[in-house]
């Protein structure tokens, strides 16, 4: 009789704890869902705000403001510029020849 | 006591039920534990599920990471007119619809009221904000639909270069096909079961296979520069009524393009409301005859080997010379001008004697040295390789009229290396348009430094050739338009009848513009070709009239933007020891 019990509590154990995993798991399925949608809805946030920070900051966008706010804006002449300029120039940079990468690449 | 007959229904019933029980213990038992392979592998098809994780294309960005192409999640506005008609809301929906969608009223109302429809497009990749807008109207009958597309954020700026990817996300003109290998990616695979409302069940996943995103297409376009470049050429279009007009911008010293551009034009975003011409890429893929720009190549080859120097006078004959029993005109009569005269002046007869000096083996071996004749392998789909006959099979006159740029052809690209290896002391670099290409975890899988091709010239013809070709955009040259306020442009004009199914069109110019800047240590090259323009002022069609004033308005905006710098008291210094052959 008590190794029945005993029997019947071991396997009503192993239920309860088969019960559990499968309702952990279920639960971490559902947080796995959860998380895909959620990483590809701010996937498509990322992509619509790089989107909007490109338009923005485009020069055609630029202008446009300009235009709108009335302001005329040119590069400045090179008599406005004041160059700081090194004591020992370099000579005219030779890529080809010097295997050094230029300034503006 | 209890009725028998009471006993009886009830022992049938119960008999009954037992059967019915027993019955479909027994199918239930066949079912899982018979032989019933097929019926298990039906319902195994109807759970599991294998899905192919889509990716979208890499992103191409400019040089400063300027967003030019990406995949952007929109979505399609889906109208139910069934819906909405049982609903009485037609003209009501219709109304909010062409408001919050900025479409025609009538046209939205045609497409609300069609009967008996139950599925109609209403607005095709709307933006994400502007489907929400119509979402918080809460119409019956509306919704969105969501996808994604290829997106061009600044429609036809760079639209020939960038071409464009198809419905199917296929690469199929300039970059995007050119480097669609790189851009596409590999879908991801993902097996797994799902339950009796076709949820996935994440439990039961099998197998999945993460997708590699398309890589990122880092150009070495500055969209800054060839927002510059694609105003001027509008402008030149309007105000010159040229067919076409088509310019590049490269950095000297690396080769790299700054700026391509070709007109017309089209928007990226609606490649298919697109003519097929439009969309050529004209930079690289149209062969012209180049005419006085051309001479550059010339004399800079009879420069270097030491056969004139620049103030050797040549007899310009007045303005007709006959060789081969041909004769050989000048736009304007000259008598004797030296070497430096003859590019400022543009002479034909002065050059076509300095390539009669050369003679045709050593004047076509350098032409083959700048790279004519075969394409610059620039990473763009469509380009022309230019023609440039073998030296054998030129007739006797072709030695004078290659020299003033005829009988043979160059794309726009080949035109501006051979001066940018003038710029670029005598170096030919490769031309490259792609920088870098960038995986999605940051793996540089490509890269490209800039390469040396060739040396056809020395520093000192280099820095010579430069020195003259300053004097032709100064008082008493044909290309004074081209100058730009503070800086010195070595340049050279162009203009060459057109060529139309084989024959020369009298009144009908290809002209252009070729130009380095500051001369004396240049920074960038430009070139600028129009095709048939007219200047409205002089009715002229020269290169010098119409195509060098094109050029100064790309030039002087984009000097001051990249801050190109004039040269100073000790590089002037450095500039004339070169010119005086110093060692």
């Amino acid at each position: 009789m008590l190794w029945s019990i005993a029997l019947f509590g071991v396997a009503a154990a192993l239920a309860g704890i088969y019960l559990g995993l499968v309702n952990a798991c279920d639960h971490l399925g559902r947080q796995i869902k959860t998380l895909e949608a959620n990483r590809a809805e701010l996937r498509k946030q990322v992509v619509n705000e790089e989107r909007n920070w490109t338009m923005a900051r485009s020069i055609v966008n630029m202008e446009r403001l300009l235009v709108a706010h009335g302001i005329e804006m040119t590069f400045p002449q090179e008599r406005n510029i004041v160059r700081l300029v090194a004591t020992e120039p370099d000579e005219p940079a030779q890529y080809a020849l010097r295997g050094a990468p230029p300034a503006r690449d | 006591m209890i009725d028998r007959g009471y006993i009886w229904r009830t022992t049938l019933v119960v008999v009954a039920l037992l059967l019915v029980w027993g019955g479909l213990a027994v199918r239930l038992g066949y079912l899982h534990l018979g032989p019933n392979e097929a019926l298990k592998q039906r319902v195994r098809q109807m759970r599991s599920v294998e899905q192919e994780i889509l990716v979208g294309r890499g992103r191409i960005l400019d040089r400063h990471g300027q967003l030019l192409a990406l995949d952007l999640p929109v979505k399609n506005i889906i109208v139910e007119p069934k819906v909405v008609q049982s609903n009485g809301q037609v003209r009501t929906v219709s109304a909010h619809l062409a408001r919050v969608l900025d479409l025609p009223y009538d046209q939205v109302l045609a497409r609300v009221a069609k009967p008996g429809d139950p599925y109609e497009p209403v607005a095709r990749l709307v933006r994400e904000e502007v489907a929400e807008q119509v979402m918080r109207l809460q119409l019956k009958g509306v919704y969105p639909e969501p996808l994604t597309t290829r997106y061009y954020p600044h429609g036809a700026l760079g639209c020939h270069l960038l071409g464009f990817s198809n419905a199917e996300g296929v690469g199929s003109a300039g970059i995007e096909q050119r480097w669609n290998s790189f851009l596409k990616g590999r879908p991801g695979l993902r097996q797994s079961e799902r339950d009796g409302i076709r949820q996935e069940i994440v439990l039961r996943r099998t197998l999945q296979i993460d997708p590699q995103e398309g890589a990122d297409v880092h150009l070495t376009l500055d969209l800054n520069v060839q927002y510059f470049v694609e105003k001027a050429l509008d402008a030149a279009m309007t105000n010159l009524q040229a067919e076409a007009a088509w310019a590049i911008v490269e950095d000297v010293r690396t080769g790299a393009i700054l700026a391509m551009a070709s007109r017309p034009a089209y928007d990226l975003n609606a490649y298919s409301q697109t003519a097929p011409e439009t969309r050529l890429n004209r930079a690289v893929g149209v062969n012209f005859e180049p005419g006085s720009v051309f001479k550059v190549g010339v004399v800079a080859a009879g420069l270097n080997e030491g056969l004139v120097a620049t103030n050797d006078v040549f007899d310009c004959e007045n303005g007709m010379w006959f060789y081969a029993g041909r004769p050989l005109k000048d736009f304007h009569p000259y008598g004797d001008l030296d070497v430096t005269g003859i590019l400022r002046k543009s002479s034909n007869i002065g050059a076509a004697k300095i390539a009669v000096l050369l003679g045709e083996q050593r004047l076509h071996r350098y032409l083959s040295a700048y790279g004519l004749g075969q394409p610059t392998g620039i990473e763009v789909p469509g380009e022309e390789s230019g023609i440039l006959n073998p030296w054998e099979k030129w007739a006797k006159i072709d030695v004078t009229r290659v020299a003033m740029g005829h009988s043979v052809a160059v794309t726009a690209l080949q035109m501006l290396n051979v001066l940018c290896c003038i710029g670029n002391d005598g170096f030919l670099m490769k031309s490259h348009v792609v920088r870098k290409v960038v995986d999605k975890n940051g793996v540089v899988l490509l890269e490209n430094k800039p390469e040396a091709l060739a040396r056809p010239i020395t520093e000192r013809t280099a820095a010579l050739m430069r020195q003259m070709l300053a004097e032709v955009t100064r008082a008493g040259g044909t290309g004074t338009r081209a100058a730009v306020a503070g800086y010195s442009v070595a340049g050279k004009t162009g203009s060459a009848e057109k060529i139309v199914g084989g024959r020369y069109v009298k009144n009908a110019n290809v002209s252009s513009f070729m130009g380095l800047l500051p001369a004396e240590r240049p920074e960038i090259g430009i070139i600028v070709v129009l095709d048939n323009p007219t200047d409205p002022a002089t009715g002229l069609r020269t290169g010098g009239i119409t195509a060098a004033p094109v050029f100064a308005k790309i030039a002087e905006p984009v000097a001051r933007y990249l801050d190109v710098r004039p040269l100073d008291a000790a590089e002037m210094v450095y500039y004339q020891k070169i010119l005086d052959g110093a060692p």
